[in-house]
């Protein structure tokens, strides 16, 4: 056994494929051997720890065809490499969909929203530590969970929805996509599929080595984001330990259609609470049909949290996902 | 896991599968391989404060790397070589970027800007070089080079930003010193001095 | 008489380099031939070395040799506390094993994993109380938890309903290591109205200077030529050299710039890694340059001690601080190091113009970083103890919380510490005043409660 604390990058092949076709037939010639690359925000650590060992990266950021943001007939298209500070700062994104720009726009760093892609921020694997450090917990393919353990600190992980693994999904952007119903394009040499955003992300009761749905081979390569929820009343917040660098502790990303005063239909999004971004579908039919007020707000809280199971160190979490939410409901 | 023993076994792979890579590109000469298309030449030439250079790099390398090692511009520093700390903020095409934790071989294309970039011909001082002497921000001065770059990419965007925008701009760059009011400081004289 | 400076406009000689990126920290330098060179470090808090197979490593292409402890200390490692540049008994993770030197630094990342070190190990312990708890256990070598002056390595234990005392915040009944006291501490609490008591504990954060530790060595003509970082190029180099075995006539110490201290790079016996390259250098002949990483920081950089006490105060009626008592447990880390749990003490002695003080305390091992100076020792543990304190004994007064602070605060003439020390300046009530007045129109009594309230 020894240690070292790693920090270069290791002898890798790059491939930076100019066109889809290329790209898709690498990404299935080379299945997991190879690593796509956006941003390689998420990537480079695991690299330089030595704790993931692909041979070759494909860079998928050359591929324009896969960059910007377009208006369709029912909405908008992003292409999944496009940066996070190009959605932050895109008008059409700011005025229709002022959510999305706002979870964009508060992600880790400014430097790292410069060169971090939507693709990377939504497939990005979770930060639990034991599992970064290169431990063989059951998410590495071992049979034990380090974090839910005696003296595992857990104050990061998760309320919900724990299967041996109890880490969450660290993405600040998935949270604001599920709550406005986006649609995930996935290619691959054998064509195309879409996929709703709520069922891209996916726990470890289905799928401990994997957040989402992705196959080798498959690609991400543009969200598509109706209308439904275009110029809706939306709120965002995220709270972490720092402003920036720092991952959500617990996000929340909302959106209400309200008439009068009354809530017509309303999404309620949470982070960092659950492997997979948590849809709060019982609060968001609970309060349809009352004001966005206190008293709706404090109606609601426990429901919020509903069936949360705290490990040693992130009962906190409770409160906080509560406060969120209420605050997300108050406006 | 070993990772030679995954690159073996992958090299293996890849050549029964007739789709072979490598780093040099005598290797193909010398297996008679076909090269697969999207695979990076080693010798690039990159823009860098508005020189072309020459310059053999790693398919693996950081623009870090590159710039301290290979072209001798210690200027950018590494304090985490990881992404978290700013130290090693260049600008790429005016957007500053970790240098840290890019690779060099993705900005073949683009213009990189380093602090050892903005003087002008005759000398002078940059405008934000001058305004941080001014307020005398530097505490340390590790961390500076990386303020700087963040500062310029900031005034190149917006002439005139508020004190939370510059605030926002920096956030990217920690200082262990805690001279950030300084910097923010010298931000805000750096937009007088410009005019 | 003129001064130079004072009052006067200039630019301090080191900014123009700082903002241009020409001056240089140590990491800078570039020498013909040089190689680099990363740590293999223990991934065990205590353990004993048993064996190294560096064979494979070796036989690498690019790979020029590795230093070891037995490279570094041929006559045995030295028994005592502190830092040693390399070791075969590591009683903290991440502490230097080996070295290696290659051609660059991936190539040595690569060599490294390459080599097989088989650990015997041993009892550790996290947490200073458990191992003061009989039976628990000592982090140190040869089974010992402390070190005293002059004596060297000891076992300090207390009894387990002692320790089960102190957790749940009784005063400590156990003999302390340290005791010092001025005044009269029983009057002093006979005079109070209002006495708290409660126990603390804080973590010892470490220094996290934005320059690593990275240091370039390389020999010349019987001279080392060492480029690294220290807070006083004439205090360090003494000690450098001693640590390498080097006559100062024969070193060259280069520090154009130090990338931040913060107290660590105050005396080299916090940064014995600067040795490594310097014998590696030495050993294979050739420039070799060490960066340390971020993660290298936190483990072979130091950090404050923890503190973990009890503490009394006894308040006048009028607000006036008239008696402290201080029990304090001090981690000391792996490798011992700080005198911060007195400095605490001392603190309130100076700020509050205490009447009467006593201070006790006792250090113990951990398997955790070492310990070491840290800008405001002792001070900056005790000020998030001692502050609410002081709101809560006004709140209980009836007193402002500003003027509790007002009545306490030292003037120029006053007295602080044990010695009794007179100040020849100080100006806290103008500090107050002035910051009191900034605070014009908020309600200053109660500025720290609405800030967090407004939040919520
Ligand atoms: C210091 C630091 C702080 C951070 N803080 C935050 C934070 O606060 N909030 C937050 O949300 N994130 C945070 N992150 C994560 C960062 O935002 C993401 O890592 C980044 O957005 C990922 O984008 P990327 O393009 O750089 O990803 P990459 O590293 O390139 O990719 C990430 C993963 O996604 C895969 N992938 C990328 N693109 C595609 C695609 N199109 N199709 C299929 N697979 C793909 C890659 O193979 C890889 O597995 C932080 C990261 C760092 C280093
Ligand atoms: S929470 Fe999941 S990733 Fe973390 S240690 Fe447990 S199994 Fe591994
Ligand atoms: S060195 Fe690049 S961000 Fe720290
Ligand atoms: S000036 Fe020292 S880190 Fe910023």
């Amino acid at each position: 056994m020894v240690a070292t604390s790693h920090d270069v990058m290791p002898d890798i092949e790059l491939y930076q494929p100019a066109d889809e076709a290329t790209a898709l037939d690498l990404a299935s010639r080379l299945g997991n051997e190879g690593w796509l690359l956006g941003g390689g925000q998420d990537t480079y650590g695991w690299l330089k720890d030595r704790n993931k060992n692909p041979s070759a990266m494909i860079e998928l950021t050359q591929i324009d065809a896969w960059k910007g943001i377009t208006e369709t007939v029912d909405g908008i298209e992003i292409g999944a490499v496009t940066t996070l500070t190009d959605i932050a700062r895109d008008p059409l994104i700011q005025s229709r969909f002022g959510l999305l720009a706002e979870a964009a726009g508060i992600v880790a760093s400014p430097q790292i929203r410069n060169v971090g892609t939507l693709g990377g921020n939504l497939i990005q694997d979770t930060r639990c530590w034991y599992y970064r450090r290169g431990l063989d917990c059951y998410r590495a393919g071992g049979n034990i969970c380090y974090a839910d353990s005696p003296e595992g600190l857990n104050r990061e992980h998760a309320l919900f929805g724990a299967s041996r693994c109890v880490a969450v999904t660290p993405s600040d952007t998935a949270p604001a996509l599920v709550a406005l119903d986006a649609t995930m394009v996935i290619s691959s040499t054998s064509g195309q599929r879409e996929i709703p955003a709520q069922d891209f992300f996916v726990g470890p009761d289905r799928d401990i080595l994997n957040m989402t749905v992705l196959n080798e081979g498959e690609i991400l390569t543009a969200v598509r984001i109706p209308n439904t929820w275009a110029n809706a009343e939306f709120y965002f917040e995220k709270v972490a330990d720092r402003n920036v660098w720092d991952f959500a502790l617990v996000n929340v990303a909302a959106a209400f259609r309200t008439s009068g005063e009354n809530i017509e239909d309303a999404r309620i999004v949470c982070g960092a609470v659950e492997c997979v971004p948590r849809r709060l579908q019982d609060v968001e039919a609970a309060i349809r049909g009352r004001s966005r007020s206190d008293s709706t707000a404090n109606a609601v809280a426990d429901m919020a949290t509903a069936g949360a199971r705290p490990l040693n160190y992130n009962n906190f979490k409770v409160p906080l996902m509560q406060n969120l939410v209420k605050r997300a409901i108050r406006g | 896991m070993n990772p030679k023993l995954t690159r073996r076994r992958f090299i293996k792979g890849v050549i029964a599968s007739g789709a072979a890579a490598t780093t040099t590109a005598a290797w193909y000469s010398a297996t008679g391989q076909e090269r697969p298309s999207g695979f990076v030449e080693r010798l690039v030439r990159i823009n860098v404060n508005g020189q072309v250079r020459n310059v053999d790099v790693e398919p693996q390398e950081t623009l870090a790397s590159t710039l301290r090692y290979k072209l001798g511009l210690t200027g950018t520093k590494l304090g985490c070589n990881r992404g978290e700390c700013g130290a090693c903020t260049v600008l790429v095409n005016d957007v500053p970027t970790y240098a840290c934790s890019v690779l060099t071989h993705s900005f073949k294309n683009d213009r990189i800007e380093t602090v050892e970039g903005l003087e002008s011909a005759n000398g002078d001082l940059h405008p934000v070089q001058q305004a941080f002497v001014e307020e005398l921000a530097p505490q340390c001065g590790y961390c500076t080079p990386g303020q700087i770059m963040s500062a310029v990419g900031l005034l190149r965007e917006n002439a005139n930003p508020t004190r939370d925008e510059a605030r926002h701009a920096l956030a990217g760059n920690i200082c262990r010193c805690g001279s950030y009011d300084s910097y923010l400081d010298g931000v805000m004289r750096a937009v007088e001095l410009i005019g | 008489m003129a001064y130079m400076h004072i009052g006067k406009d200039f630019t301090p000689p080191d900014v123009p380099g700082k903002v241009t990126g020409r001056i240089k920290y140590a990491e800078d330098y570039t020498r013909e031939g040089m190689v680099y060179a990363r740590l293999l470090t223990s991934p065990i808090p205590h353990a004993r070395v048993l064996d190294i197979d560096a064979s494979e490593a070796l036989a690498m292409d690019g790979v020029f040799g590795i230093l070891t402890a037995d490279d570094v200390y041929p006559d045995g490692e030295p028994q005592s506390t502190g830092l040693k540049i390399l070791t075969n008994e590591p009683t903290l993770v991440g502490e230097p094993i080996l070295a290696l030197a290659a051609v660059d630094e991936k190539t040595a990342e690569t060599a490294i994993a390459a080599i097989s070190v088989t650990f015997e190990r041993l009892p550790f312990v996290l947490d200073p109380l458990d191992s003061l708890a009989e039976g628990g256990g000592n982090a140190y070598p040869g089974d010992t938890n402390t070190f005293v002056f002059r004596q060297g390595f000891a076992t300090e234990k207390w009894t387990a309903d002692q320790v089960a005392s102190f957790r749940a915040g009784n005063e400590p009944t156990a003999e302390p290591q340290q005791t010092v006291e001025y005044g009269d501490l029983e009057a002093a609490f006979a005079e109070s109205t209002y006495v708290y008591e409660g126990t603390f504990t804080n973590a010892g954060y470490p220094h996290m200077s934005m320059e690593p530790r990275s240091a370039l060595a390389y020999w010349e003509n019987g001279k080392l030529y060492l480029h690294g970082g220290s807070q006083s190029l004439t205090a360090f180099a003494d000690g450098i050299a001693g640590i390498i075995g080097v006559p100062k006539a024969d070193l060259v110490f280069i520090n154009e710039a130090t990338g931040g201290g913060f107290g660590q790079r105050a005396r080299a016996g916090s940064v014995p890694v600067y040795a490594v390259p310097a014998k590696l250098s030495q050993k294979i002949n050739r420039p070799v340059m060490m960066r340390a990483t971020r993660e290298e920081e936190f483990t072979i950089g130091g950090a404050r001690q923890g503190l973990t006490g009890w503490i009394k105060v006894g308040f006048k009626p009028d607000g006036v601080m008239a008696a402290c008592d201080l029990w304090i447990v001090s981690d000391n880390g792996g490798k011992g190091g700080g005198a911060d749990a007195f400095s605490a003490a001392d603190c309130i002695s100076v700020l509050y113009q205490t009447d009467a003080v006593r201070f006790r305390g006792t250090a113990i091992g951990t398997n955790t970083a070492h310990r070491g100076a840290q800008r405001g020792p002792g001070q900056n543990q005790i000020a998030p103890i001692i502050s609410p304190i002081m709101d809560v004994a006004a709140d209980e007064l009836g007193v402002s919380r500003f003027d509790i602070r007002k009545i306490n605060t030292p003037m120029t003439g006053d007295v602080g510490g044990p010695q009794r020390i007179p100040f020849t300046s100080a100006y806290m009530p103008e500090a107050l005043e002035m910051a009191g007045n900034n605070l014009d129109g908020m309600n200053v009594n109660h500025v720290v409660v609405s800030k967090t309230a407004a939040k919520w």
